[in-house]
């Protein structure tokens, strides 16, 4: 007969043959592949436990002897809670614990089959060793062969002078060729040692060590080379190595080369420690930048411990070396407008009633234009106690206290240099009354803020305190009316009343507060300010209305909200009194939002201030968002429209947003993304993306134009748009995440994450 | 115009007890505190859990200002949860609550800025956690799968206990 | 148990019928055989003796036919049934012929033909081509098990 192919020996459906198959039994096919691997246990049975399920043994013929075992010969077949075990023929130990079986062994477990020869196996952990052999796994679309396969009874594969690829039988694009690969399933980490990349079985590469994830935990493999052409970098060549430094440390290092800037490396360092949790160290360093003739370095860590005993702990240190090194020299958009790097260390004790934060943090400024009187200030250290805030009915009593040391120094002579220790007490008492129909939930707070001050700035009174009592009350009513579908509405009137003397805090600095943006939300909170240095003066009462329109399920088809401040009194509380003026209107503006969701997969959002007077649309914006099910493909588009009001700090903004994924076919995938800003007419990001998907190979080709760095005094080695075109190869399975467009994506693309080429690693 | 005082706001007598189960403390907190709030009652031994499948919180830059520095972000609060037996058994479709608040960005006051993202969270968290109650209180017992005694010969660990006013058909 | 040979032999049955030519005695209707802990029960029994007038050979029809011995003090009892159970007292073999299923300590032995030797406690089963021979064993005793973290490189050489 024809030499059985790899695919008739170990399983491998086509196309057709699955689609006879009955639903039930049809293996997860990828449309790449037009095939799929179907193992003799398939990969969703349970594995029965060990010691509580019992052993079947079938064959023609048996022996048993009290002390020398049982010898099964003639198809022999051996089952155990989702564990099948076939041979020739094959001997079982007297205590049952060993059997060595020869001929066609094969050994199956969900998902999973080995064949071979010869094969040793110790029954009751299915650890054992196979010789000549070949196997399959379903879960990570791969197959191969090897001289010797060990199976651990901890599940763990080393697969010994072996050949792996997740190509379909019979095209095998990319293969590597292995002294010893290693499959470890609890960690989901595949390790190989000194190994041949073949593409085409032409030995392209040679790798004495590199990993790769064996499921679909998001870790990041061997990252194939990626290049590409930038108009401010030139060409762009990056290519990653792996270094597995110890069992709890590994690294990648990444050469890189910008044919205009010259030649770069990344490194990124991730370690494990015994108890102090784990972290990532990030360093790269580009020596003599040739368009600007210094160093470009950038460094950060993070790291995280929890010591279960309510204490944990979190460090990030993040440093660039200039202004300008994330534009130059990053490549995703949200780093490139980050106008700040955080260093912070916090500890943090959690007790079920109460939490302690201890916590020094302080920034590097990187965006030019900023005035030092703009830069944030330090606070080394902040101690804040804050108790758990639980919204039970009845009486609840809260806390929050807080003690920090401000420190900034001004340089630029922008302003007096002003630093100091300030304490902020907010006990607050709160009655929680709610019904079916409606809620009563008056609250009272008595904010007590102190400073001392230093610094040249200051003059005189360097020790300021105010006490300021807070009272609110917050009610609402709840309405509904049933439709005969069992649909509803519900109307629910809200009304929020809270008063709180003026007190003057014009001398007050401003360490860590910002205005709150203004919404409906907004219209319900008890300070239009956030951080510690403001005590609102208010009275006030907050109107508004939010209607439902809920199916017999009870899902939110639609939600409309409207409502407005009604002002007894001007605002004279003001982070800066200097510049912005005492807000003396009777009522605010409008505020209102909308969310309209057909389903779980269609939504369409939108959001709205509308002046009191005359109501002109002073800001509003419209999102809407396709998302199906069936996770191949997603579409978002937006709108954005800001009228310059300073009064609230809003800059004019009129930008269009549109994002999309969509396959064109089983191996072609177009997706692209466009941030237009009408009002300056020029589009701040352009993305345009074609991925060609093999059954285990990608190519992937992208054109991406975006704004880098629009610094007033523009910077002079980097222009304002950047154009960029990079490609990128990834063997599927090989290669785990972290390609830099994914990240792009993931960020700027609502709903990318969830896209379901994401679970499957490609 | 039809409308009136809502009467009732209680969970089926199916998710009374309910347990929650989930690994972020503050939603697990506010939806145990909503629970109780309508009168439900919270007890890990309950024959139906509320399982907190999923939580993502992302920030997305939506808006830039003329100098490519962040003007507006978006945070999206997605909230996944399913009802199951203690067996595991999935006794509901896994549900999704989406939610999406926009805050303007002030690169001059960017700790007090963080500082407002945390307030909207919670208020998303609320937002989130209210419609999970709306349709809590919509579901009837005749929603549930039936628990299938699975085939696996281990007997399923805890025989659950059926209160009497359960009429799920064994 | 070895000394079983030693106890007296009580057969009963519903009707008996001994031919001293040929050395044959054949009981028929819900035969019981009680020697110590054997116990075998049946429809027809046939009992051939020598010329000294030992057993040689006993054949056992039922639907099923029994048998249970105590074969090994320190096992449990050995549990047979099949459609024929022969048992040869020279060679104290047990042949066991149509459904011949046969348990101790739990495992399971069953298929078309089995051959139990009650001294050397040695089971042969062979299949046909309609039914295939089953063994079915519980799992290993939790006292026994070995410790987990085994190396499969180390084990391979004592299993050779």
């Amino acid at each position: 007969a024809a030499p059985s192919s790899v695919a008739t020996r170990l399983g491998w459906l086509s196309a057709s043959d699955i689609a006879q198959l009955p639903d039930a039994d049809k293996p997860p096919m990828d449309a790449t592949c037009q095939g799929a691997w179907a193992t003799p246990v398939p990969l969703n049975t349970p594995l029965g436990d060990i010691d509580v399920s019992n052993i079947e043994a079938l064959a023609n013929s048996l022996s048993y002897d009290d002390a020398g075992g049982t010898e099964l010969s003639g198809g022999v077949r051996i089952a155990q809670g989702g564990r099948l075990l076939e041979a020739d023929s094959g001997s079982i130990s007297q205590d049952r614990n060993f059997g060595r079986f020869d001929g066609n062994v094969r050994i199956a477990q969900p998902g999973v089959l080995l064949t071979g020869e010869q094969a040793v196996v110790n029954i009751n952990t299915s650890a054992g060793q196979l010789l000549s052999s070949e196997f399959v796994s379903q879960a990570m679309h791969a197959h191969g062969r090897a001289e010797r396969i060990r199976r651990f009874s901890d599940g763990v594969l080393i697969i010994d002078r072996g050949i792996y690829t997740t190509c379909a039988p019979g095209s095998r694009v990319w293969s590597f060729e292995a002294k010893d690969i290693e499959l470890n399933p609890n960690t989901g980490v595949g390790e190989v040692y000194s190994a041949k990349l073949r593409i085409h079985d032409v030995p392209i590469l040679y790798l004495p060590y590199f990993r790769f994830p064996i499921d679909d935990r998001r870790q990041s493999g061997l990252l194939i080379p990626r290049f590409g052409n930038t108009n401010d970098g030139g060409f762009d060549l990056s290519l990653p190595i792996y270094l597995n430094i110890a069992p709890q440390v590994d690294a990648t290092v990444t050469p890189r080369l910008l044919s205009s800037r010259g030649a770069m490396l990344e490194t990124e360092t991730r370690y494990l420690t015994k108890n102090f949790g784990s972290g990532e160290l990030q360093a790269a360093i580009l020596p003599n930048d040739q368009k600007t003739g210094d160093d470009r370095k950038s460094a950060s860590l993070n790291q995280r411990a929890d010591w279960e005993n309510g204490w944990r702990a979190r460090t990030s240190l993040n440093y660039v070396s200039d202004n300008f090194y994330f534009t130059d020299l990053g490549t995703d958009l949200n780093l490139a407008n980050q106008t700040h790097q955080e260093r912070i260390g916090e500890v943090f004790y959690d007790t079920p009633d109460w939490h302690f934060v201890a916590r020094a943090q302080g920034f590097q400024t990187i965006d030019p234009d900023l005035l030092d009187v703009d830069k944030p200030y330090a606070r080394v250290p902040q101690l804040l106690v804050s108790s758990e805030r639980d919204r039970l009915p009845g009486w609840q009593r809260g806390l929050r206290a807080e003690v920090a040391r401000f420190q900034r120094t001004i340089d630029d002579g922008s302003a007096p240099e002003i630093n100091g220790t300030r304490i902020r007490l907010d006990p607050e008492i709160r009655y929680d009354y709610s019904q079916p129909w409606g809620y009563v939930r008056p609250a009272a707070k008595l904010s007590h803020l102190n400073y001392s001050l230093d610094g040249d700035g200051v003059t005189g009174r360097d020790n300021r305190s105010i006490t300021v009592p807070t009272l609110s009350l917050d009610t609402g009513l709840i309405f509904e009316r049933f439709a005969n579908d069992g649909s509803s509405q519900v109307l629910e009137p809200r009304l929020y009343y809270l008063y709180a003397p003026n007190r003057d805090q014009s001398q007050l600095p401003n360490f860590d507060s910002a205005v709150t943006t203004f919404s409906y939300d907004q219209l319900f909170r008890d300070s239009r300010f956030s951080g510690g240095d403001r005590i609102d003066d208010a009275n006030q009462v907050a109107v508004g209305l939010t209607s439902r329109w809920l199916d017999s399920d009870g899902f939110e088809h639609l939600q409309t909200s409207l409502g407005q401040i009604v002002y007894f009194r001007d605002r004279q509380v003001r982070l800066d009194p200097f510049t912005t003026p005492v807000d003396t209107s009777a009522t605010s503006s409008y505020a209102g939002n909308v969310t309209l969701r057909a389903n779980e997969e269609t939504s369409f959002f939108a959001d709205m201030l509308m002046d009191s007077e005359g109501g002109k649309l002073s800001q509003y914006s419209v999102g809407a968002s396709y998302l199906p099910n069936t996770g191949d493909r997603l579409y978002n588009a937006g709108y954005r429209f800001r009228r310059d009001d300073p009064s609230i700090g809003q800059k004019a903004v009129s930008q269009t947003q549109l994002s999309f994924v969509q396959p064109m076919g089983p191996n072609w995938k177009v997706m692209g993304l466009w941030n237009y800003d009408i009002k300056e007419k020029e589009s701040q990001e352009a993305l345009f993306g074609v991925s060609y998907e093999a059954c285990c190979w990608q190519v992937r080709l992208f054109k991406r134009s975006f704004i880098a760095d629009a610094a007033a005094n523009n910077s002079p080695t980097s222009d304002r748009s950047r154009d960029a075109v990079f490609i990128e190869i990834v063997l599927k399975g090989l290669a785990g995440f972290g390609t830099n467009v994914d990240t792009l994506f993931e960020q700027n693309v609502f709903g990318y994450n969830q896209l379901e080429h994401k679970k499957e690693g490609f | 115009c039809g409308f009136a005082l809502r009467g009732s706001y209680t969970l089926p007598g199916v998710l009374n007890p309910i347990a929650v189960i989930g690994d972020d403390s503050a939603t697990r907190k506010d939806l145990s505190a909503s629970i109780i709030r309508a009168g439900g009652v919270i007890s890990d031994a309950a024959p139906l859990r509320l399982h907190l499948t999923a939580e993502r919180i992302t920030r997305q830059t939506t808006s830039i200002d003329s100098r490519a520095k962040a003007a507006e972000y978006t945070l999206f609060f997605e909230l996944e949860y399913q009802l199951r037996y203690p067996s595991g058994l999935p006794a509901t479709p896994e549900r999704i609550i989406r939610l999406r608040r926009t805050y303007q960005f002030d690169n001059t006051r960017i700790v007090g800025k963080f500082e407002e993202e945390n307030t909207l969270i919670d208020d998303l968290r609320q937002q989130a956690v209210a419609q999970i109650m709306t349709q809590l209180t919509r579901l009837n017992a005749d929603d549930l799968t039936p628990e299938l005694d699975t085939p696996t010969d281990a007997p399923s660990a805890a025989p659950s206990t059926r209160s009497a006013a359960d009429a799920t058909p064994r | 148990l070895p000394e079983d040979a030693q106890q007296p032999v009580n057969i009963s049955a519903d009707n008996a019928r001994f031919d001293e030519k040929t050395g044959k005695a054949v009981y028929r209707g819900n035969v019981v055989v009680i020697q110590g802990t054997l116990k075998v029960q049946g429809d027809t029994l046939t009992l051939r003796v020598d010329d000294q007038g030992a057993l040689t050979t006993a054949r056992t029809l039922g639907k099923p036919a029994r048998y249970q011995q105590r074969t090994d003090p320190a096992k449990g009892l050995v549990n047979a049934s099949a459609d024929e159970i022969q048992f040869d007292h020279r060679t104290g073999s047990l042949v066991l012929i149509g459904n011949a299923l046969l348990t101790q300590d739990g495992a399971k032995f069953s298929g078309p033909r089995i051959v139990y030797s009650t001294e050397k406690k040695q089971i042969e089963a062979s299949g046909n081509s309609e039914q295939r021979v089953q063994l079915v064993f519980p799992p290993q005793a939790r006292g026994e098990k070995k410790p987990s973290k085994d190396n499969a490189s180390s084990f391979s050489e004592t299993a050779q």
